[in-house]
């Protein structure tokens, strides 16, 4: 029979070797795209504008394109999040009406994003005739991370203590009075961690604007809401497509090393805004 | 048959700052609190004492309904609030609020300053500066906390002590000019010689507020309270003045729960 320091001994190992595939199957991607991304990525490939099929010349549109995306979709989402997660927390008072709630966002959650931009296909281009539109890809994304940044804000919420709801009502605030002074600071870190998760998953997605809002080469600045944009994961896609051509494939790495770093940017600021924003509660 | 109404044995006839008819209240099909009909004095401290579960804290919590928020509290008759009844006899459940004020068991002090905390329930938005401002020191004064954070009013409520955090809430309410204070075992969570400073403070009060406490320490009852409420199995055993219900009472069940021995209600 094995002793409680050899079987501890063999557990700790056991998670150590869990954690070390994990890591090198991450540094392994991570160093992949690096080197070879570095090859491509320069100060005037990110500003030039893509030539020859993206095969020359730089990101300047792909980039531009998916911030508008991810800006409008931050923009759309709040509102309804904020407001799912409100009424989820503070106004439902029944369980059950609660659970269909969780549910209904969970399943939102799971829904694979192919499924978005089929949705957004056969709603907003066949039946509302809008044509392919950048806005139409921000809805859908907007739609996608709902349910990130709904669940997250509402974790936020239902993290408060009960005694700071009736303390403050007990002062003689309303509800919406105290939802206002009490609930909406107290949350705000869960809103923009939540946020920026869910932008840091949408701005790499493929799937939910590639028929709606995207257009693979060609594309410049939207002149309006009904034209589309180009954005990295498309061009990476339509750059993986001419993997023969060595210029295109070093340009796809270097895109793809871009899109990276924002993923990057977006992780690294939900991880300060959760560390700043969380309040310093007394208990 | 609806019970007699009970009044303060050992003390003169006074002016009852809260009055029940008939009030009962339920947590589904519990019932926590039975048909309750007396009147509670105004100024001075009542204390309300009894056995875990035998409905003290729904009795107070339901004077300010506050209750009302949690789902399957139910409650029936009428509770008045200097003659109002606490249901519709106010423009609306705030206003009652701001009438009688609550302080919970544990501090609870808001994520913003001491000052903010203060002016946290004050809604009139055209006081000035300096009346806010006034406001906050005389807040500060009542609850007896002035003195030690005069100097830093912009700092962080949370780095106060409990004990102080605990008179900062008291603080607080007193902002909303309250009448009546209703402090759910204010004294619990902190140590003896901040549970001191805050009988003291509650001492003080007395003549200004009509003080309802929920208290487990018998000892700290008659320390400070003038009128003593017991409470068991959700029926009102005895009330009375302080001296009567230590010294003069002829009920077993009083006696022997206020002499701190066990009681099997």
């Amino acid at each position: 029979m094995l002793s409680r320091t050899v079987k501890n001994t063999l557990f700790a190992s056991a998670l150590r070797i869990a954690l070390f595939i994990s890591l090198a199957i991450l540094i392994f991607l991570i160093g992949a795209i690096l080197l070879e991304g570095f090859k491509a990525l320069s100060p005037s490939f990110i500003v030039s504008e893509a030539r020859d099929f993206g095969a020359a010349g730089g990101i300047r549109y792909q980039l531009l394109g998916s911030l508008i995306l991810i800006i409008v979709a931050a923009v759309l989402v709040v509102p309804f999040a904020l407001g799912t997660a409100l009424y989820r927390s503070e106004y439902v008072t029944s369980e059950k009406l609660g659970r269909c709630i969780d549910l209904t966002i969970f399943s939102l959650n799971g829904i694979p994003s192919i499924t978005y931009g089929l949705f957004g296909l056969i709603v907003f281009v066949n039946i509302l005739g809008m044509g392919v539109s950048w806005l139409i890809g921000s809805i859908l994304l907007a739609i996608m991370i709902l349910p990130t940044v709904t669940v997250s804000t509402h974790q936020a919420m239902r993290a408060i203590p009960n005694i700071y709801r009736e303390s403050a009502l007990a002062l003689g605030l309303t509800r919406a009075e105290m939802v206002r002074k009490v609930i909406l600071p107290q949350s705000l870190h869960g809103l923009v961690t939540g946020l920026l998760i869910g932008l840091a998953r949408a701005i790499g997605e493929t799937a939910p604007i590639m028929f709606v809002a995207t257009a693979f080469s060609g594309v410049t600045w939207p002149q309006s809401i009904y034209e589309p944009v180009s954005t990295l994961p498309t061009h990476i896609l339509a750059l993986a497509q001419q993997a023969t051509n060595p210029d295109a494939l070093r340009n796809a790495w270097g895109a793809s090393l871009s899109l990276i770093i924002i993923v990057m940017i977006l992780s690294g600021l939900a991880f300060i805004a959760r560390r700043k924003l969380e309040p310093q509660r007394s208990m | 048959m609806p019970k007699p109404e009970l009044k303060l044995v050992g003390v003169e006839t006074q002016t009852s700052a809260v009055s029940l008819k008939g009030f009962q209240a339920w947590f589904g099909e519990t019932c926590v609190v039975q048909d309750m009909t007396l009147e509670l004095p105004a100024n001075g401290v009542t204390c309300i004492v009894g056995p875990s579960g035998s409905g003290k804290s729904t009795l107070l919590r339901g004077l300010n309904r506050i209750n009302e928020d949690i789902s399957g509290y139910a409650m029936k008759g009428q509770v008045l609030i200097q003659d109002s009844c606490a249901k519709d006899g106010f423009k609306d459940i705030t206003e009652l609020r701001a009438k009688v004020g609550m302080v919970f068991q544990r501090p609870c002090v808001f994520p913003c300053s001491i000052k903010d905390n203060v002016l946290f329930g004050v809604k009139n938005k055209r006081l000035s500066k300096l009346e806010r401002a006034a406001l906050v020191e005389e807040s500060l004064k009542s609850a007896a906390l002035w003195k030690e954070v005069a100097h830093r009013l912009d700092s962080p409520a949370s780095t106060l002590s409990l004990g102080q955090q605990q008179r900062l809430c008291i603080a607080r309410t007193l902002a909303v000019k309250p009448d009546i204070l209703l402090l759910d075992e204010p004294t619990a969570s902190v140590d003896p010689t901040s549970a001191r400073a805050l009988e003291t403070l509650i001492k003080n009060l007395k003549d200004d507020y009509t003080i309802i406490m929920v208290t487990h320490d018998i000892r700290q009852t008659r320390r400070i309270a003038d009128n003593v409420l017991f409470l068991c199995d959700g029926q009102v055993i005895e009330m009375g003045s302080t001296d009567h219900m230590f010294s003069k009472t002829a009920k077993p069940k009083t006696k022997t729960y206020l002499s701190e021995e066990f009681c099997d209600c």
